[in-house]
């Protein structure tokens, strides 16, 4: 090799090295899945999307409705555009697998006690400041550890470990509905229940197909501004508003989950109007959690929700009229009980996630016989 | 020559020395002579620490809190004077002694005036303990009374400790994937040993598991049952998939922790007042009670 020849290769060795670092020419998954799109699991076609005029693909799962070019990813980090296609990258391939007891959704009106077999995968559409799953949210399928379960295997699995139900939660169903709507229903074959974890960022038309398969859902509010979302997603608030009322209408189990932030969502006359919109238009029978924050990815700086806080807005909630609120992640606390609404009476008595109590019968109060909202029996 | 080694001695002699120096200035013997009052203090502060790890986690309110206070109060005023009035015993018991003593160094058996005055200390000491245990009973229930049913479940579960529990500093919380990381981990590591390795290290693991599981455990055939779950246990998780294992492990850590707590006593009572009823509690309260 002579000085030239050394030179030259040298420079187009370099200009390739540059070119990966930057990204332009970076070995995607998608370009590495590319020649067994058609066959490889890994890569399922998207349900929600449509092929525009110039070549590119719209996802239509969420308000987000993102436009891709060939080889472009979504903002959701797992549907990426292929040769004027949509796939998903995450479909059986779960990044967190657990058995959970369904009160860490939290549902609590909903077979108290039931195991779960509680699943996400990479990815969300969301980049909530206060995310505590974010080192899968926030990631790639290729950029962390993942499962292969292929919906039949993982109601294997839950049936296998006396599972009452699959718990789609941790980071966001709607990033993972492919993979969804096929566990969904093949765990509603096998007798299964599926309950939603989700932010509720998600287009009417494919969440009223979840509806079809799912029988509880949380739904978890971060807050009233597009900031507390990561200000990503416009208008999120009302997106959530409108998904809160499309699962209520659909007759499906349904508890609201308010994480609250020191500093960033913790007025009181906010949480308030909140908690007055879920009274007018999802019922006194809605139960309603108001977490405590622990400082978590973007709001490490930020100090743990005062438990005096929580207990004072869910004092003002209860005297607003709503029947069922309750204070999540202070473990031991009584906020995590359930007490009749009509007699008043210890109905279930929780520490923690465990269930040491629990006085209902039939749906209805133990004590005065007053029927109780939410799903008793299996 | 032996100019060098004098010089070498010296310098052996100067180490010797100043070590000896520094051993006797953080010697055991320093710390002895500590007073007892400062032992007293150290003690007290590690109790006030354990019923401080009990409080936070309790969710106290601040009407719970005012209304602990006098009962906590009245228990400081009793400890205190128990503790006087075992003095006084131990005293006047002891002053008889030496004289029984003296007595017995001669005789083969005492006046009735040293028989009496020992009885009458005896007496009174049961009545003092009694009417002292009496009052305690009474205080903790009162406590007790003051706990709804939550904080009762916490109170009885209690384990003293110096770090605070998980539960309370950093709880396992809604939505949150990932659990019990302690035994989930050592199950992990029992998965990914080679078989060569994962054999040789087997009966030391299990011999460190059975130790503790002879603190929880009564019997021998109960402590061997549950070491042969312990052993089954750590072979089947080696043969399953990551999915089942990720799948199971919350429901293996589960069939593993009750087996070690069916033996726990109803700690409750004991809870309340040794933490609760703590005397350093009066500050403590008082404390929060401000800061509430």
């Amino acid at each position: 090799m002579d000085r030239r020849e050394f030179l030259k290769k040298g420079l187009l060795l370099g200009t390739g090295c540059l070119l990966c670092g930057t990204g332009l020419v970076s070995p995607s998954y998608a370009e590495r899945t590319d020649a067994k799109t058609s066959a490889s699991p890994k890569l399922k076609e998207a349900s929600f999307y449509k092929k525009l005029d110039d070549g590119r693909v719209q996802c239509t799962l969420c308000p987000l409705g993102e436009k891709m070019k060939d080889g472009q990813r979504s903002v959701c980090k797992v549907r990426v555009a292929r040769k004027g296609k949509l796939y998903v990258e995450n479909y059986g391939r779960p990044s967190a697998l657990h058995q959970d007891p369904i009160e860490k959704n939290p549902l609590y009106h909903f077979i108290p006690g039931m195991k779960a077999l509680a699943l996400s995968t990479a990815g969300c559409n969301l980049s909530c400041p206060a995310c505590q799953n974010w080192e899968m949210s926030q990631k790639r399928v290729d950029e962390i550890k993942i499962f292969n379960l292929m919906p039949d295997e993982a109601v294997k699995y839950a049936k296998k470990y006396e599972c009452g139900a699959i718990s789609y939660t941790y980071t966001e169903p709607v990033i993972f509905y492919e993979y969804f709507m096929d566990l969904a229903k093949a765990g509603k074959s096998a007798g299964l229940k599926n309950c939603v974890v989700t932010g509720g960022y998600i287009n009417p038309e494919p969440l009223k197909k979840m509806t079809e398969v799912a029988d509880g859902f949380v739904v978890s509010i971060k807050g009233i501004s597009d900031d507390e979302y990561g200000g990503v997603c416009p208008d999120v608030f009302s997106v959530i508003k409108n998904s809160l009322k499309i699962i209520k209408s659909a007759g499906k189990w349904l508890e609201v989950a308010i994480l609250t932030v020191p500093t960033r969502n913790d007025d009181i006359d906010q949480l308030k109007n909140i908690a007055g919109w879920i009274k007018n238009n999802l019922g006194t029978d809605t139960p309603v959690h108001f977490s405590r924050f622990y400082p978590s990815f973007k709001l490490k700086n930020l100090p743990q929700t005062p438990v005096s806080l929580l207990e004072k807005i869910r004092k003002e909630v209860f005297s607003m009229g709503m029947k069922y609120v309750y204070i999540g992640n202070v473990p031991g606390h009584e906020g995590n009980n359930t007490y009749c609404h009509s007699c008043k009476k210890l109905l279930v008595q929780r520490v923690g996630f465990r269930i040491l109590k629990n006085n209902i019968q039939g749906g209805k109060c133990g004590f005065c016989k007053t029927p109780i909202p939410g799903v008793w029996q299996a | 020559m032996a100019k060098k080694i004098v010089w070498a001695l010296s310098g052996l002699i100067l180490i010797i020395v100043i070590t000896l120096g520094f051993w006797h200035l953080n010697s055991p013997v320093k710390t002895e002579a500590k007073s007892l009052d400062e032992m007293e203090k150290y003690k007290q502060a590690e109790k006030d620490v354990q019923s401080l790890n009990l409080v936070n986690g309790l969710y106290l309110s601040k009407e719970q809190m005012k209304q602990l206070l006098p009962i906590v109060e009245e228990s400081a005023q009793l400890q205190k004077e128990g503790k006087e009035k075992l003095y006084k015993y131990i005293t006047d018991s002891g002053e008889t002694c030496i004289l029984m003593r003296k007595q017995l160094l001669d005789k083969t058996d005492l006046t009735q005036d040293l028989k009496d005055k020992h009885n009458k200390t005896l007496s009174w000491g049961e009545e003092e303990k009694a009417r002292y245990d009496d009052k305690m009973e009474e205080l903790t229930q009162k406590a007790r009374g003051v706990l709804n049913e939550n904080q009762l479940v916490i109170t009885k579960e209690y384990v003293a400790c110096l770090i605070p529990q998980q539960s309370t500093a950093n709880p396992e919380r809604i939505g949150q994937a990932g659990g019990n990381k302690h035994i989930e981990n050592l199950l992990e590591k029992a998965r990914e040993l080679p078989e060569e390795t994962y054999q040789q290290l087997k009966p030391q693991f299990l011999e460190k598991v059975r130790r503790k599981v002879e603190l929880h455990i009564k019997g021998k055939a109960e402590q061997d049952a549950f070491m042969a779950k312990v052993e089954e246990t750590l072979d089947s998780v080696r043969n399953m998939t990551p999915e089942e294992f990720a799948a199971a492990k919350s429901q293996i850590i589960e069939n593993l922790k009750p087996a070690m707590k069916t033996q726990e006593e109803d700690c409750l009572d004991e809870n309340v007042k040794n933490y609760l009823l703590n005397p350093g509690m009066v500050e403590i309260l008082k404390y929060k009670i401000n800061k509430a």
